[in-house]
């Protein structure tokens, strides 16, 4: 998945650059904030095994394979800003003595699996964990995570092969996340059982939380932030054609054409723009980051109310033991 | 990792001004996006020739750059299905004929650029890289964790390889289910003892004072031939742009 020199333009890599450069610079701020040199001694020595366990390879369909990534890992076990670090120290030595993933690349090779990889396997587990601190709620959250962070990474990569003008999206995007959600069964797989090994015979480590997911609204919110910027920056890439769906109801004649253009009941900002904002580029750019933050929302309200109802029958529970 | 032992002049030049001159060649190269024989086979001749200069072996440099030939292919593969209009065998096929030079740019490109990246390698040690990007500013815990990094990376393989092998070895006949949980219970331990590693490791440092900042060998300064070897590379790396301009 390390994207090599030459692959993207100037443009996009340069934004990945300067987005890298804020991460990494935050990343290394809040390491040393939060961890002292025994930590960063266990970073360096987790570097390492990652380093080694990215040579165990898992056969895949045709002759091919794949093989285990890390990112999800590190997010869960150091925190996502620890595990952007190792992960980018990870991807630099690649790039500096082996030529895996390019120099210009570097940038984005950096986003798509320290950031984006740490951060969707760290914050998948977590909302688990809060949900139900079990023992098969936490493997599910870090299989899942590990899954979503290798098709996010893969989908991250074919937006940027496209942005470039590298690769048509249809074809790339589909390739990448179908191929890649392969290899991430793969990884949910290695991720799942490395932690249940772990919870079974040194639970203390997982119990050993880093400092961020005591106060995880912070990074909830820095999460949110970074979205919307993306959602601004992506929403002139909306395309105007129909989608699929869309496309197929009017090809076939279904239904009542009026009801497909109008719906039965009036969007609130249809054809992603914002009603009443007479500036073009300021409605979808508006309705991008309204749009983001009110998922973003549902899902992180949605969330809570699982987390504070499981909390409620897990107290109900301790009541009852107690009473017994 | 390997590790160049070799101690020709240009193993002696400042590492941090061969990271910056390989940096600005890859730039050069990428900016320029070669497409004639004659760039392609100027800049190949160049990382060739100060390969032969530095001592380095150029089996190596050649073998080490067509690492990136699988992805590169793949990638230019979907290059020209942004030309396909229908959907049909004979649109597919046109629209790659039409636009081979383009796909065959994508492969050129990252190659030259891992070339210079494996003459960068092959002549500079992994305790000279890291003091190089220690000069050129990466962030303190960055180095301090590739350092730690750079010394246990091999620990971490021999010991992950006996244990593959003693797994081969001792459970050749299992299922595909036991199998994995059994590098899952592999990986689980090596995971365990990186731990409790890393926390030996610091005590055995604390108790030879480390603390906190790492000693590194004699710091090289930077000479003339230094300064020639950045100049060449910008200049070098200007020309190929300004002759796609």
């Amino acid at each position: 998945m390390h994207i090599p020199d030459g692959m993207l333009d100037t443009k996009t890599f340069g934004t990945l650059w300067a987005g890298a450069f804020a991460g990494i610079g935050y990343a290394g701020y809040w390491v040393r904030k939060n961890f002292d040199n025994s930590k960063i001694v266990l970073m360096a020595v987790m570097a390492a095994l990652i380093f080694a366990l990215q040579m165990l390879n898992f056969p895949i369909a045709g002759g091919t394979s794949g093989h285990f990534t890390g990112g999800a890992l590190l997010g869960i076990m150091l925190g996502a800003w620890p595990g952007a670090i190792v992960m980018t120290g990870v991807l630099l030595i690649q790039a500096l003595f082996f030529g895996d993933g390019g120099i210009t690349t570097l940038a984005a090779n950096i986003v798509n699996l320290s950031f984006i990889g740490c951060f969707t396997g760290a914050l998948v587990y977590q909302v688990f964990v809060r949900i139900s601190k079990s023992f098969v709620s936490k493997i599910a959250g870090a299989s899942l995570g590990a899954f979503l962070a290798v098709v996010f990474s893969a989908a991250a990569v074919a937006i940027q092969l496209w942005a470039s003008n590298t690769a048509e999206f249809t074809a790339a995007f589909t390739a990448m996340v179908f191929w890649h959600s392969i290899i991430g069964v793969g990884e949910a797989v290695i991720t799942g059982g490395i932690i249940a090994y772990l919870l079974k015979v040194r639970p203390q480590i997982l119990e050993d939380e880093p400092k961020e997911r005591k106060g995880s609204m912070k990074s909830v919110v820095v999460v949110f932030a970074v979205a919307a910027v993306l959602a601004a920056s992506l929403s002139f890439l909306a395309s105007e054609n129909p989608d699929g769906l869309e496309y197929t109801y009017h090809d076939m004649e279904i239904g009542t054409v009026e009801i497909a253009e109008e719906g039965l009941f009036p969007a609130p900002m249809p054809g992603y723009t914002i009603k009443g904002v007479g500036n073009e580029t300021l409605a979808i750019v508006g309705a991008g980051i309204i749009g983001t933050l009110i998922t973003g929302l549902f899902v992180w309200a949605l969330a809570l109310a699982l987390s504070r109802r499981n909390k409620g029958q897990g107290t109900k529970e301790t009541n009852a033991e107690d009473a017994s | 990792m390997s590790t160049s032992t070799s101690k020709s002049q240009a193993h002696k030049l400042a590492p941090q001004v061969k990271i910056l001159a390989a940096t600005v060649l890859v730039f050069g190269i990428v900016l320029s996006a070669p497409h004639t024989a004659f760039t392609v086979a100027s800049i190949a001749g160049l990382v060739l020739l100060l390969g032969f200069i530095a001592q380095a072996s150029i089996r190596k440099i050649l073998l080490g750059s067509l690492v990136v030939l699988p992805i590169a292919v793949m990638i230019s593969l979907f290059y020209p299905l942004r030309f396909v209009g229908e959907w049909q065998w004979a649109s597919i096929t046109a629209a790659y004929l039409a636009h081979w030079q383009p796909m065959l740019q994508l492969v050129i490109t990252p190659w030259l650029c891992v070339m210079v990246m494996m003459l960068l390698a092959h002549t500079t040690t992994h305790a000279q890289m890291l003091f190089g990007l220690e000069r050129l500013r990466l962030p303190r815990v960055l180095v301090m964790m590739l350092s730690f990094m750079y010394r246990y990376v091999d620990v971490m393989k021999n010991q992950l390889q006996a244990a593959h092998r003693a797994l081969v070895s001792r459970a050749p006949t299992l299922s595909r289910r036991k199998q994995v949980l059994l590098y899952g219970n592999l990986a689980g331990s090596m995971l365990i003892r990186a731990y409790d590693r890393g926390e030996l490791i610091h005590a055995a440092m604390l108790s030879r004072g480390f603390s906190g900042v790492l000693p590194v060998a004699q710091a090289p300064r930077i000479e003339v031939k230094d300064i020639l070897l950045a100049a060449g590379a910008t200049l070098f790396a200007a020309a190929l742009i300004m002759m796609q301009l």
